[in-house]
């Protein structure tokens, strides 16, 4: 199990013990108004779905801070020929949603795809009227592509270079030290 | 700096209407108060106020008011 470690959160491997909790999550209606797939989703679909997690080699986390788990990250449908993934985060409804911890836990993941799996670009697909998310995700770097999405959402692309130089005013401002030496994995 | 003035570098974070926030509005009810407007409340604080505030301490903040209380005496009517 891949566990990353860094700016104060924990990012933990999902395993089958995981998926009961990420279920209840994800069909929160606070959490699925903001999916592409929004229908309640049941035991067997969960148990399908994280056979396909692992059939795929996708990389889900539990975010995990100050010993709670709080929400689920995600680097899928990786392509390792072109060095690419789409990135995810949803954090539980429960206070920490509109605080630092959201970009802590973004920093630490996107830190990882780059620097760690070197990826030259993320993608994220997002729903036009998640408005808090294209603010938070332009914040990053991400820039809107062209492409649609059905459903209602847009694509948007993080290239490193956009990454390097937001991520760095980023951890300025929240005073983040990365440590690449220091990264435990 | 005077309090007016924060408020309406507060009002662009939160792209609400110039003039708009009188101080007693409640966070939660502010639609673009998110993770983003935290992050850059501090670096506003930074650059205008030049004092540093732990991102703990806005992150307990439940209004515009406890957001302002957070600046001490760095504001001036």
């Amino acid at each position: 199990m891949l566990i990353i470690e860094e700016y104060g959160v924990v990012l933990r491997q999902v395993t089958l013990d995981d998926i009961e909790m990420v279920r209840s999550w994800r069909n929160d209606p606070s959490v699925s108004k903001y999916m592409l797939f929004r229908e309640h989703i049941s035991q067997e679909m969960q148990q399908r779905w994280f056979e396909g997690v692992c059939a795929r080699g996708d990389l889900y986390f539990i975010l995990n801070f100050q010993g709670e788990d709080v929400g689920l990250l995600n680097l899928k449908d990786i392509d390792p020929r072109m060095r690419m993934a789409e990135g995810g985060i949803f954090v539980v409804p429960n206070g920490l949603l509109n605080s630092h911890l959201p970009y802590r836990a973004i920093l630490c993941l996107l830190d990882f795809a780059f620097d760690v799996l070197r990826f030259r670009r993320v993608s994220a697909h997002i729903l036009d009227d998640n408005k808090r998310a294209i603010r938070y995700n332009e914040s990053l770097g991400y820039k809107l592509t062209d492409a649609s999405q059905e459903g209602g959402g847009r694509l948007y692309f993080l290239e490193k270079e956009d990454y390097d130089s937001c991520s760095a005013k980023l951890k300025k401002i929240l005073r983040l030290n990365s440590n690449p030496l220091e990264r435990k994995l | 700096m005077k309090k007016k003035d924060f408020l309406l570098l507060i009002e662009d974070v939160l792209e609400v209407d110039e003039g708009s926030l009188n101080g007693t509005e409640a966070l939660e009810d502010l639609e673009m108060w998110d993770s983003l407007a935290v992050v850059t409340f501090i670096a506003l604080v930074d650059e205008h106020l030049e004092m540093s505030i732990s991102p703990e301490k806005i992150s307990a903040a439940k209004s515009v008011s406890d957001l302002l209380a957070l600046t001490g005496d760095k504001l001036n009517d």
